[in-house]
């Protein structure tokens, strides 16, 4: 691809991000909302040490999936109709600027996953914390999931612009695809957390399907775009 | 007229391979191990094939859609995968229903099927509440389009899934690479055959109804708009009203 194209991407994510930073949607609204959800499911499920440990990932990946979608659903990741129209009018192509808001809002789903998996590790399974190889292998985990999440949010951003029933339609789109990285996470981290698991069927998975999602994203970016307007 | 006639002739035939099919159902002796149970796979294969079918025709027409914006093609995208919707919870029902004797659960959460065909039915729904979520009849299309193209993507995930992966569900048994040698019985093979035509010519003749349903509707709509955004006081006069130059008089 030309490399105005990759220069449009990073262009996008930049402004994405940028924006997020000043507004801190993601910093100091999702994050400690997320964090105390991990603290308060097992004050509603149980305490029991064995039950805990149990399901320490599947609730880490639950919240990482329904948080994350605040997080590609924030309040900046979709431009107002006026800045739509500026960015439009500059030159922007809809494929670059779809893969940049992924990237931006991957990037930020990224550091909420790395933020909440020692949570969870303190709250659910203190005694099954990583080693350094595994640390990375769920730093691997974590940012294949959240490209997964990010491709998917962006997807129904897109499809949802400007609708009044947002909020509520967006993640209805998003929730039943995002299941492979649901469970690709929560037996991923299951895996890593028992020491010596094998995760590369889920990473590859993850891969697979944020490939596919790319791909759709950027040949539908342009109907979508138009359907926008 | 013209076009009711082959919409009539398609009814009929459904009718009459229905009939058919419910027949050889019924005639066709108890499955060796899972008795009568067994003739709700008549209902259930069938179903997940018209699934197939409906939510490929509403891929095609939301494609046909995005190339030409041809607001027929996004009427019978939107009809197809309203069927779609329908012949999923239909395969899901009944699989639930034949699942609770066979495998001794309704449900059962590591199962690769079950999962993917559930996921495909609430994407299929989201798909229904986008749908009613947009007014505007070409926004609506764009975006409806582009959502029955990913909604079809699924239906090679659901059915490979029993490949892929070696959960409760069986292998399948018809859309299988060694189609000739697929292990039925002939008896069990002809009945399920028809009824799968049947369930297709089904579809179709429901997509020749909820199509002219949808254009219906359409029409309907075009027609109030004026009146709904703003009200008669201050909608364009007709000139036809107050005896000016109307639409016919160029």
């Amino acid at each position: 691809m030309a490399p105005r194209f990759w220069r449009q991407v990073r262009w996008t994510a930049r402004k994405d991000l940028r924006t997020e930073l000043r507004g801190g949607e993601t910093l100091w609204m999702v994050t400690p909302f997320g964090a105390l959800a991990l603290l308060l499911a097992p004050v509603a499920i149980g305490t029991g040490a064995g039950m805990l440990r149990r399901i320490g990932p599947g609730m880490l990946w639950l919240v990482v999936l329904l948080f994350g979608m605040m997080v590609t659903l924030r309040s900046t990741a979709a431009d107002p109709p006026p800045i739509r129209d500026l960015l439009r009018l500059s030159g922007l192509h809809p494929a670059p600027a779809f893969l940049g808001r992924s990237l931006a809002s991957g990037a930020l789903l990224l550091g909420f996953t790395l933020v909440m998996t020692p949570v969870m590790i303190v709250f659910y399974s203190p005694d099954r914390a990583p080693s350094p190889a595994g640390w990375l292998a769920l730093a691997g985990l974590s940012a294949l999931a959240a490209a997964g999440i990010a491709l998917l949010g962006s997807l129904a951003v897109a499809l949802t612009a400007g609708l009044r029933s947002r909020t509520a339609l967006a993640p209805l789109l998003t929730a039943p695809p995002a299941i492979p990285v649901l469970m690709a996470g929560a037996s991923g981290t299951n895996a890593v957390l028992d020491g010596g698991g094998n995760i590369t069927l889920w990473l590859l998975l993850l891969a697979a399907m944020n490939l596919a999602l790319a791909i759709v994203g950027i040949l539908l970016a342009h109907p979508l775009e138009e359907a926008a307007a | 007229m013209t076009r009711r006639l082959p919409h009539r002739l398609l009814h009929v035939v459904t009718g009459l391979l229905t009939g058919a099919g419910l027949w050889l159902a019924v005639a066709a002796p108890p499955e060796e191990t899972q008795g009568d149970l067994g003739r709700l796979l008549f209902v259930h294969v069938p179903a997940v094939i018209a699934a197939y079918a409906a939510l490929a025709a509403g891929a095609v027409a939301a494609l046909w859609y995005l190339i030409r914006r041809s607001p027929a093609a996004d009427l019978i995208s939107a009809s197809a995968v309203e069927i779609g919707t329908v012949f999923t919870g239909l395969t899901l029902l009944t699989g639930m229903i034949w699942g609770r004797p066979t495998w001794g659960v309704w449900w059962d959460w590591g199962d690769a099927r079950m999962l993917s065909t559930a996921v495909l039915f609430f994407f299929c729904l989201s798909y229904l509440a986008l749908r009613r979520s947009v007014a505007d009849p070409s926004r609506r299309a764009a975006r409806s389009a582009v959502l029955a193209v990913i909604a079809c993507a699924q239906t090679p995930i659901v059915h490979f899934s029993v490949q892929w992966f070696r959960t409760l569900h069986q292998g399948p048994t018809i859309l299988r690479p060694d189609l000739g040698t697929a292990p039925i019985d002939p008896v069990y093979g002809r009945a399920l055959g028809v009824m799968m035509l049947a369930f297709l010519f089904l579809f179709g003749s429901l997509l020749a109804v909820r199509t002219e349903a949808a254009r219906r509707e359409a029409a309907w709509e075009r027609s109030r708009a004026p009146v709904a955004m703003a009200g008669r006081a201050v909608a364009a006069p007709d000139p036809r009203e107050w005896g000016g130059p109307g639409e016919a008089d160029g």
